[in-house]
Parts: C-alpha cells; structure tokens; sequence
C-alpha cells in the first residue's frame, strides 16, 4: 500500500468525523475498532503529555491518547460527554481521546484534497488532506504517526 | 265804776242784810239787778225798805245804836272807810249788823285799796308804754332802714346779682343781721362761682360722655357684626371638623378592610413561595430525568456509531446495518437535541422561578411592611378620629361661650343704648343748668356764663329714635344665627 493510496481514501469509503474544540477531524473508519465513552484513564509513569494513561477494553491494556494535545491544540478536559475512539494503528491499538465523534461521512470524488503546503512537515505528517463541508473545513487525520514508531512497537509488544 | 262799787257795795249790803232778815227782800234785790235805772231804783228802794224795815222792826229798842249804826252808813257813803262802827261787840242782832257792816267796811276798805293800788300800776304802765314808743320810734327808723338796705340787697339778689352787700352802718343789734347777710351773700357767691365752673365742666363731660357712648354704640355694632362672622366661621369649622370625623371613620373602615387584606395577601405569599419551591423541585427531578434521557441517547448514539462503523467494516453486506444505523443515530441526535432544549427550557424556568421565589420573598416582606404600616395608619386615623371628637367638644364650648358673648353683646347693646339716651339727657340737663347758673352775677360785669345754644337739645330725640330702630335691627339679626 503506497502511501498515497493509504493516506487517501477512495471514493465510498466512509470517515468519522470527530470534534476537538471548535475543529472537526475527520478519521478512516477503517482505522476505527470501537467507539467508547469517556471512563477514567490510569495515569502510566513518566508519560508524555499527551498521553492520559492506560485503559481496560474488555482485557486488553491500551494506551489513551489525547488527540488534541496530540496534534498541538492544547490539552484536553475529559468529561462525561467525551468519547474515546479505539483505533488500529498497524499492529497496535490504542484510545483516542475526543471531545465528540459528530457523523460518519461518505467519501465522494474530488472530496478530499490535498492539504496546503506550510513549509512544516508536521502539519503533512499528521494531516493527510482535508475537506469542506456544510459546517467548515473538515482534516482528514493519518493516524500513522501518532506514535512514534518505537511508542507503537512498546503498544505492539504490550498488546502481544 | 263807781256806780257800779254803789252797786257792789248796796249788793253786799243787801246780801249782809239778807242774813238776818228776808229772804223775800233778797229776791227782790237780786231781781232788782237787771237794769241800769231799775238798779238804782231798786238799790234806793231796798236801802229804803231795809232801813225802814229796821227802823219799824228793830224801832225804839235800838235806836240809839241804829243811829250809830246810821251814822258809820253815813260815814261809809261819804267814802270814809278808815272810821271803826260801833257796837260790834254787841250779841245781838244790831250787834250782828253791826259787825256785818264793819265786815263791809274792811270790804269796802280793802277795795279801795285794790282800786287805789291798780290806779297805780295803770299810771306806771301808761309811763312804760309812753316810754316805748318813744323807743320804738327810733327803733323804728333802724328797722326801716335794715328793711329798706336788705330789700334792695334781696331785690338785686332776686335779679341774679350776686355781688350785693351791705355797706351801711346799722344799729348794734342789727350788725349781726348785716353781717349774716353779707356772708351768706359770699357763700352763695362763692358757691354759684364753684357751680358755674363746675357746671361749664359738667357740660364739657357730658359732652364728652354722649361722644363716647355714641363710639360704645358704633364699636357694639361692630362688635356684633364681628361676633357674627365669627359664628358663621365656627360653623364652617363645625362642618369641616364633622366632615373629618366622618372621613376618619371611614378610613378607619378602610384600613381594617386593607389591614385584613394584606394579612391575607401574607397567606397567599407563603403559600406561593411554598408553591414555588415546589415547582423547583420538580425541575430539578425533571433536569434528572432530563439528565437521564440525554445519557441514554448519548449512549444509543455510540452505539450507532458502532453499528456504522461494524457495517462499514462489513463492506457491502453491512450496507442496509449502516442505514439503520444512521436512522438510529438521527434518532439519539433528535433525542439528544431534545433532551438539551428540555434542558436549557427546565433552566430557564428554574432561573424564572427562582426570580418568581425571590419577587414573591420581596413581596411578603412589602406585605409585611405594609401590614405594620397600616397598623401605624390605624393608629393615626384613630387619634385623628378622636382628635376630631375632641375638636367637636372644644368647638361645642366655643359655641356656648360664642352664644353667651351674643347674649352680653345683646345687653350691652341695650345698655349702650340706655346710656346714650341718659348721656344725651345729662348733655341737655347740663345745659338747661348752665342756662340758669348763667342768669346770676357772681362778678362785676356780665353774668358768668352765657346760656349756650342747646345744639343737643334738637339732636337728641333723632338720635336716640334712630339708635333705638338700630338696636331692634340688630336684635332682629342676632337672632337669626
């Protein structure tokens, strides 16, 4: 899988798109295992920031992940009525702290473009194209590297 | 008078006689008494018979002493009486004439005697008297002068003239009279003096007293007039003062009915403030409920979301999952919207009834406050209420004093009256006074005071009709309030 193929889905596939803030992200359903509501995270020692803690889903120890520390925008207050979006990144899952998942959206042709060149490689790493839709501007989320890779390999190793 | 000594004496001859011999002879005498001629007739003619008588009864046996006896008759008709008869120490009846004539002869004796003395004292009276009248002469040209001089004092006293005195020299005995004279002429003029002056100040007071009690009468007017509008306002007040008893009264009634009102608005206060806790309550129960219907549809919404993502991962087999899904997931979204429009609306009437609660709070303490406020207006409208009845009761004494001040008005309108008619009378007596003092001379030249025109005179009667239909008048309106 070339990475244009993999960071752009085709038309008919279908995205989550999820809430941080006043922004709304959008994610390959097809990255997305399950979709929780928030419970308490444990707190993991000498943790990254963006890093809430671990969780329990059904036996299996997962870190959660605050996506918008993550990506830059601040630190987010979990509260009741945020939702925590279980994702497949390669071998390893992980929870995905969100404000809310707002819709699932339907990829058509010439939906998704290619996000804006910034001169920062981050924002490409992170960001894979983005879209418009109705309610704004919606960015279309590679997961690929939330975690570095060693992080990923210590999920994978923990999962396993 | 010696006719009738004759006669006296041949009477007791005759009666001396009679005691020894008739008593016939004793009629005859005495019947011999009535008349001048027949006296003497009778007298000769009873000294006749007497003598005869004797001499024929008594004859020779005493004629010796007859004749002696005789002869003292002699002796005592040719008026010698000093000469004593003879034989009186005789017993016998000659004896008896004897003593009976020398009896006569002391009578005799002794009433020449009396008539010689009284002949006496008639010489030493006529003496006196011629003496007095020589007298009385003189005396008499005194008298008439005294006469003459207090005739012409009296006489100018009688034309007024007070100055007169006597100035001559009178007899000693009538200097008192002069001097009483002159001195009662200067007390009366002195007097008169004093009463001219006084009078002039009787005239000038009565005067001044007419002026004042025609101002009296003027200012009683006045008075009355005054006393009138006075009763007319107090009976303004009277009105004005049973209005604001009435109007006390009344708010009394007014502010029991709202004092009972706001107790009862105090009721209905607590009432709502309970009412509107309770309404609180039920919202908190329904944000609950609201609370759990909102979980609910969040959770249905992940599961829809779950769903989608299982059918989406399914390909094409989870095609019609994924629209119940969506349908699913619209239905916990419309939910959820609802939930939070139920939500934001149960707020928003917490928020109100909250501010319902504090308004009602607030409006029970405005009761409350109101409620001791209309008790303090209770209070006042009572003191106004019987400061009202003690205004009443004042205002009752005010008309009684007012009405006794009517009534003293009345009388002193009266009497004013009376003393003017009096003043007026005593200002034309005065006059009438000057007017005769005025008529005596108390100094030389005019009489002291001339009669003044009495001005008064004409002006009274007018007056005192006039005064008199004033006070009817003011009697007749008096007795209208």
């Amino acid at each position: 899988m070339d990475i244009s193929t993999s960071r752009i889905p085709l038309p008919g596939a279908e995205l989550i798109s999820v809430r941080i803030g006043d922004q709304a992200y959008a994610i390959d359903i097809m990255a997305v295992r399950e979709i929780r509501g928030w419970t308490a995270a444990t707190p993991l020692p000498h943790a990254p920031p963006h890093v809430l803690g671990m969780m329990n889903l059904r036996g299996a120890i997962q870190p959660v992940i605050d996506l918008g520390a993550r990506l830059g925008l601040g630190m987010a207050e979990p509260g009741p009525s945020s939702v925590v979006v279980v994702a497949q990144i390669g071998d390893a899952q992980m929870g995905l702290v969100v404000d809310a998942v707002s819709d699932i959206l339907t990829v058509t042709e010439g939906l998704i473009q290619p996000p804006p060149s910034v001169g920062s490689i981050e924002s490409t790493t992170y960001v894979a194209g983005v879209m418009t839709t109705d309610t704004g501007i919606v960015s279309l989320l590679s997961l690929d590297h939330i975690l570095p890779a060693e992080v990923q390999a210590t999920a994978v190793a923990a999962a396993a | 008078m010696l006719a009738r000594l004759s006669i006296t004496w041949k009477l007791m001859l005759a009666v001396g006689v009679s005691f020894g011999v008739l008593a016939g002879l004793t009629a005859a005498l005495r019947a011999a008494k009535v008349t001048g001629v027949a006296l003497v007739a009778s007298e000769v003619i009873l000294a006749v018979a007497v003598i005869v008588m004797l001499s024929v009864t008594i004859g020779r046996v005493i004629g010796r002493r007859l004749s002696e006896i005789t002869g003292a008759l002699s002796t005592l008709s040719a008026g010698v009486y000093d000469k004593p008869v003879q034989g009186v120490q005789a017993t016998d009846a000659v004896g008896e004439i004897a003593r009976a004539l020398d009896g006569l002869r002391h009578v005799l004796a002794e009433s020449r005697a009396v008539r010689a003395g009284q002949a006496a004292s008639d010489l030493a009276a006529e003496q006196e008297r011629r003496r007095v009248e020589g007298e009385g002469a003189e005396a008499g040209r005194q008298q008439a002068l005294v006469v003459a001089t207090l005739a012409e004092g009296l006489s100018r006293l009688a034309h007024g003239d007070l100055t007169a005195r006597v100035g001559e020299t009178f007899a000693p005995q009538y200097e008192a009279l002069k001097h009483d004279f002159n001195v009662a002429m200067s007390q009366l003029q002195n007097t008169i003096g004093v009463a001219v002056g006084a009078t002039s100040s009787m005239r000038s007071g009565a005067d001044e007293i007419s002026r004042a009690a025609d101002d009296l009468s003027r200012r009683t007017e006045q008075q009355a007039a005054s006393l009138e509008e006075t009763a007319a306002a107090l009976d303004e007040i009277t009105a004005t003062v049973r209005r604001t008893a009435e109007g006390a009264t009344h708010a009394r009634g007014v502010v029991e009915t709202a004092r009972t009102n706001a107790a009862e608005s105090a009721e209905v206060v607590r009432k709502a403030t309970a009412a509107m806790g309770e309404i609180e309550g039920s919202s908190r129960q329904i944000e609950q409920i609201i609370g759990v219907i909102d979980e609910i549809a969040f959770q249905t919404n992940l599961l829809a979301l779950n769903a989608g993502v299982e059918a989406a991962r399914a390909g094409e087999a989870g095609r019609g999952f994924a629209v119940v899904a969506s349908e699913v997931r619209a239905l916990a979204q419309r939910s959820a919207q609802a939930a939070k429009e139920i939500k934001a609306l149960i707020h928003a009437s917490g928020e109100q009834v909250g501010q319902g609660v504090t308004l009602v709070a607030e409006t029970g303490k405005a009761l409350q406050v109101i409620v001791s406020q209309v008790a303090e207006i209770n209070g006042i409208v009572a003191e106004i209420a019987s400061s009202a009845q003690e205004q009443a009761t004042g205002l009752h004494q005010v008309n009684s004093a007012i009405n006794q001040m009517d009534q003293v008005t009345q009388q002193n309108a009266a009497m004013v009256e009376e003393s003017t008619a009096a003043s007026h009378a005593l200002a034309n007596e005065a006059v009438e006074l000057a007017k005769l003092i005025g008529q005596f001379r108390t100094h030389d030249g005019e009489p002291a005071v001339q009669a003044p025109a009495p001005r008064a005179r004409a002006h009274a009667p007018t007056r005192g009709g006039s005064a008199r239909l004033a006070v009817v008048a003011r009697q007749d309106s008096w007795e209208e309030f």
